[in-house]
């Protein structure tokens, strides 16, 4: 959901960004490493400040008309860091890390230890991002006295959005000190306390003192941890910005030849204002690689009497055993109790805790708490947790340094402490360095007893990455890896992924919900190979605020019964320096769908389609926007809702192109189709559109899609099925593969008849039947026969003769006259003695020469029957299409057949002496055979033989015209 | 139109030829014996003598039409300028069927039942002829319903019939087939 209140300032800003790249943003090069040495009587810095209507491009100047709630003030910001060096061959450097959504123009300003100022020509850190700036480089033509001293940086901008830090590595021996700049503004009070742990003898130690205002300052040093006692409190005068590099045995204790214990503290109380004075205790033990920087603090800015920290190394990131170390100093007037606890998450994602138990730390007094028998228990796979202390003297009174030092000294895990109820905003950008074996690992603990949630995010240029939304147990601290997720390719919860050449970025992290100062979170840069490890922590004005919500996937999406489809809510946020973060899925969102019948929703924005139909489906969530009222936030909830439609495609109906029209299949079922034929199918999505790989079809078609030609081969009933959650069913009946009929004759119907007459064979009017098949594709219904039936009726009269079976000749002249009688058939016909056999004989070649005069002619007749096609479209069933191709032309192609197979009939002669009669006379010729027999065994002599075997064969002899 | 006396003579002249050759070739009958044949004819065929013989299918006058009941007289004319004569072979039922052959055409003309046709065999003289002199008519009544007619499924409507005349028996008589013009008849249901 767009957001007009909020981002149009944006987008605003971005112009103003936009416009500052197309006239020339002052970059940083080595032609502008040097400003105007300004000399020590000048004014602090340049005056920066500028009017909100002035500072930006005339398209920041509408921004005036928006009184936006979350509007940020830009205003003049200064940062300070005690001391930097570049002697020694110490590689030093500046890293300044922007927040914001814009560039920012950041000015250093540098002062010797004399307090000689120089300042030098802007630095542009382009928004959202940080860069390294080589400080050998950048003062290389600064005066000698700028080798050494302390350091000022100045920008226009919003609160929080410029962070910096100076660090100076000594390579050769796998030494850094890295003092994080800090605002003024955080000191309450003119006395700062530090504490120190030294865990190797004889380390080169030295504290910083500097002045950071522009009159001179009385400050009185005490120290405790050296053999002998300090004599008395050191008293310095430090002039304007004056740095004074200290000497503990020497300059403070006063004893050069003392002995410095492994710990011990140093207070200092001045005459200036709250953070005018900064110290710093720097450490180093060269053979050993070990080094520290050791900050003071301002006791009296505590507001509890508790510090935590996060990120406490358990073990080294190579496996190596690492000896965590807590030192605690009372630096109070009575007695302190002070206990605490070490917290860490087993792999199972359970949160556990360790006891440290309760220590008297009297006034005065620095002891240290060996952590390593505590976290012995601690699996060996648990590389970090958590750290908390309280005691019962004054808030204040009790400060703590933890670390974490390889047995080597070669790796030092500082762990800041922090007073839980003095934190920042609970939202922070830190650097991303992952050049080289430089690992930026993140830590975020949870401050509190109850569960919280926070984001992180990590932006680069042209892109982002996000683990969205993560929860955190009571107390638990979260490690985050960028660079691992980096190198194994892991894919954001967006699908996202982090670029393999990816090395610098910038890790942006909020607290979600409306409790601000809940979460603390910090970064620690490292490297294995240089030996060396920093700390990085900076917070933002405010926690970040919903800037645009939406929903995936968009648009409408179309799915069948049954089918599942993900919704995920999502949303993107901006910091308090309206710098956007990438889109994630936001927690604790309620689903809910308007229509169940349709698709049912669980709480994880999954849907199941079970009914056809739409269905909206709504996500509704709170977010949160901040207001930053300079010294608090004010949460503003939001109801925020977003939905998608999800469709529920089923089929309708099939149907089948008729030409180029689809139409819709009967309840009947379609067909008869000619076998073989190929039709066209679709299927009809009940609304909308179907999705993708729906419909599945089945039956005698295959596949998905909408639409899908088969070709029918198989005759019968045959069944085509459209699925998309439901199924549709089209019957199509296949008529059989198109074979030649033949003419089925049955066989003759006999009537014998004692009757003196003519025998006769009649035929039987054909009977045909006819079926159609359709090709819908070319709009036609074929005609088909399916079976013609013939055949003939015969009436056998046997009255006027005597049947020599029957009645056999009984004398000599019978036989004779019986024999000659029959001899003569084949060419008078019919005489006094004959047999039925022999008329059944002559009817039956008759039958046969019906026969094969229809079998001549019908296969034509077929052939031209079943070219006869009708419109499909003009009939709508089979009876009707055949009824009309019977007749356009089916019924006088047959009674043509008819005629001309008739016509045939009668031509085949039928007289005496044809093959008819040849036929009977074959059958008389056995009753002739017979009678001679029978004389022989009667006696009889004279009796004619078979006198002729006439030729019956081959009924259809004549040629066909 | 003018066309010369020459031109009417040489019509003529042909016409009368062609009279002399068409009465050879289509063997016009003589005065021979009504027995039946006693010899072996293979080559006889059946012949076209439409110019001899014309039939035609008239309704019975008072019979009541309807799918049952299909009555008709098929009335045999000598359209020859001489005599000829007409196997008599009319008799009964089944020689009807014969003989004539029928075909049934629905009210679009389409022909949808043809029925008849067959071969008898004669006994020893049992030939008979009927002489038909020139333009004398000689007429036998069937019964559609006696052609094995489908009538049970016979819908009442219009109909037409054609009868078909074949014959290759006998000597000295018609022999050939003889077609007649169709005859419309209105069906009733039964």
């Amino acid at each position: 959901m767009f957001r007009p209140d909020r981002p149009i300032r944006s987008y605003l800003l971005w112009l103003f960004a936009a416009s500052l790249l197309v006239v020339g943003i002052p970059q940083y090069s080595n032609a502008q490493k040097i400003g105007s040495f300004l000399g020590s009587n000048g004014p602090d810095l340049l005056d920066l400040s500028r009017k909100k209507a002035s500072c930006c491009s005339a398209a920041e100047v509408d921004t005036t008309a928006f009184t936006a709630f979350a509007a940020p003030e830009y205003d003049t910001y200064r940062l300070t860091a005690t001391y930097y060096s570049l002697r020694g061959g110490l590689t030093t450097t500046l890293m300044l890390n922007n927040k914001g959504a814009q560039p920012i123009l950041a000015v250093p300003t540098f002062y010797s230890l004399a307090g000689t100022r120089l300042q030098l020509a802007p630095i542009t850190v382009p928004a959202a991002s940080y860069i390294d700036v080589d400080m050998q480089e950048l003062l290389s033509e600064a005066a000698d006295e700028f080798q050494e001293g302390s350091m000022k940086i100045a920008y226009e901008g919003i609160s929080q959005q410029l962070g910096a830090q100076v660090k100076m590595t000594d390579a050769t021996n796998s030494l850094i000190w890295a003092e994080q700049f800090i605002y003024a503004s955080k000191f309450v009070s003119s006395r700062l306390e530090n504490l120190w742990w030294l865990p190797f003898q004889n380390p080169d130690t030295k504290v910083v003192v500097s002045n950071t205002s522009s009159g001179t300052i009385m400050a009185s040093m005490t120290v405790e941890g050296t053999s002998p006692h300090q004599s008395g409190p050191l008293l310095i005068s430090l002039a304007p910005w004056e740095t004074r590099v200290l000497d503990i045995l020497r300059d403070i204790a006063g004893r050069e030849n003392g002995h410095i214990h492994d710990k011990g503290g140093i207070s200092i109380t001045h005459s200036g204002a709250p953070g005018a004075i900064l110290a710093r205790m720097f450490i180093s033990k060269p053979n050993k690689g070990y080094s520290a920087a050791v900050n003071f603090i301002d006791p009296d800015a505590a507001a509890s009497q508790r510090w935590h920290g996060n990120g406490l190394r358990f073990r080294h990131l190579n496996g190596q055993k690492l000896e965590p170390v807590l030192a605690v100093r009372n630096t109070g007037d009575q007695t302190s109790r002070v206990k605490g606890r070490i917290l860490f998450t087993r792999l199972n994602g359970n949160t556990d805790s360790i006891n440290i138990p309760e220590k008297n730390i009297a006034p005065g007094n620095t002891k240290l708490i060996d952590l390593e028998n505590l976290i012995a228990d601690i699996p060996n796979a648990i590389q970090h947790g958590g750290i908390e202390l309280e005691y019962d003297t004054p808030k204040g009174t009790i400060i703590t340094s933890v670390q974490s030092v390889s047995q080597n000294g070669d790796h030092v895990f500082q762990v800041p402490m922090y007073d839980p109820q003095n934190m920042p905003s609970s939202a922070g950008g830190f650097p991303w360095k992952a050049d080289g074996d430089f690992t930026t690992l993140v830590y975020i603990k949870n401050e509190t007893d109850i569960e919280s949630k926070y984001t992180v995010h990590l932006n680069f240029e042209g892109g982002g990455y996000t683990l969205g939304v993560e929860k955190l147990k009571a107390n638990q601290t979260a490690e985050i890896d960028f660079r691992k997720l980096r190198d194994e390719q892991v894919p954001d919860e967006m699908g996202n992924l982090i670029p393999l050449n990816l090395d610098k970025g910038q890790i942006a992290w909020s607290v979600k919900g409306g409790v601000n100062k809940i979460l603390s979170g910090r970064s620690e840069q490292i490297s294995l190979s240089r030996g060396i490890a920093s700390t990085y922590a900076c917070a933002n004005c405010c926690a970040d605020s919903v800037f645009q919500t939406g929903i995936l996937p968009t648009g409408t999406q179309y799915t069948a019964v049954g089918g599942i489809e993900q919704f995920a809510a999502q949303q993107h946020d901006i910091n308090c320096m309206n710098q956007f973060q990438p889109w994630y899925y936001p927690a604790d969102v309620i689903w809910e769908s308007t229509e169940p019948p349709v698709a049912l929703v669980d709480g994880e924005g999954l849907a199941e389609a079970v009914g056809t139909g739409f269905s909206i489906i709504r996500a509704s969530w709170e977010s949160v926007t901040w207001t930053n009222f300079g010294t608090y936030c004010d949460p503003t909830y939001n109801a925020e809702e977003e939905a998608a439609i999800i469709e529920v495609v089923g089929v309708q109906k099939i149907q089948y192109k008729v030409g180029s029209t689809w139409t819709d299949i009967p309840s009947g079922g379609l067909g008869p189709f000619c076998h073989g034929t190929s039709v066209d199918l679709r299927a009809v999505p009940t609304s909308g559109s179907f999705p993708s790989g729906k419909p599945t079809w089945g039956g005698d078609a295959s596949g998905t899609g909408a639409e899908k030609t088969v070709i029918f081969s198989t005759g019968g009933a045959r069944t085509v099925s459209a699925t998309s959650g439901n199924t549709v069913l089209a019957t199509v009946n296949v008529g059989p593969a198109n074979a030649n009929i033949n003419i089925t004759w049955a066989s003759p119907v006999v009537t014998m008849s004692s009757t003196t007459g003519d025998s006769e064979t009649v035929n039987k009017p054909f009977v045909e039947e006819y079926s159609a098949c359709a090709e819908p594709a070319s709009n036609l219904w074929r005609l088909r026969v399916k079976k013609v039936d013939g055949g003939t009726n015969m009436l056998i009269r046997t009255g006027g003769s005597r049947n020599p079976s029957t009645s056999p000749p009984t004398s000599q002249s019978e036989a004779i006259d019986a024999n000659e009688v029959m001899n003569e058939y084949f060419l008078n016909g019919r005489g006094t003695w004959h047999t039925s056999a022999a008329t059944l004989a002559h009817e039956h070649h008759h039958d046969a020469q019906w026969k094969c005069s229809g079998d001549h002619y019908w296969p034509a007749t077929e052939a031209d029957i079943e070219a006869l096609t009708v419109s499909y479209t003009s009939h709508n069933t089979e009876a009707s299409a055949i009824n009309q191709m019977k007749g356009n032309g089916a019924n006088s192609r047959f009674t043509s057949f008819v005629n001309t197979a008739g016509s045939y009939f009668i031509s085949l002669p039928d007289s005496p002496g044809s093959r008819p009669y040849a036929a009977g006379q074959l059958v008389l010729n056995g009753n002739i055979t017979a009678i001679v027999a029978l004389a022989t065994t009667n006696g009889w002599t004279g009796i004619p033989g078979v006198a002729a075997t006439p030729n019956a064969s081959n009924p259809c002899h004549l040629s066909f015209p | 139109m003018l066309v010369s006396n020459r031109a009417y003579l040489v019509v003529v002249v042909v016409a009368i030829f062609g009279f002399v050759v068409a009465g050879v070739i289509t063997q016009i009958p003589s005065a021979r014996s009504h027995e039946l044949g006693t010899r072996a004819d293979s080559s006889l065929r059946p012949q076209e003598r439409e110019s001899q013989l014309d039939i035609v299918v008239k309704v019975v006058d008072g019979e009541n039409y309807s799918t049952e009941n299909i009555p008709l007289e098929i009335v045999f004319t000598n359209v020859s300028s001489y005599t000829i004569n007409l196997l008599d072979a009319f008799d009964t039922s089944n020689k009807k069927r014969i003989f004539l052959t029928v075909t049934l055409r629905d009210g679009h003309e389409s022909p949808f039942f043809t029925s008849g046709g067959g071969k008898i065999s004669f006994s020893k003289n049992s030939m008979k002829y009927i002489e038909l002199k020139k333009g004398e008519q000689t007429s036998v009544r069937i019964n559609l319903i006696d052609y094995d007619l489908p009538h049970e499924t016979l819908k009442a409507g219009l109909y037409s019939v054609l009868v078909t005349y074949r014959n290759q028996y006998g000597e000295d008589c018609f022999k050939g087939t003889v077609t007649s013009q169709p005859l419309n008849l209105v069906l009733n249901k039964f």
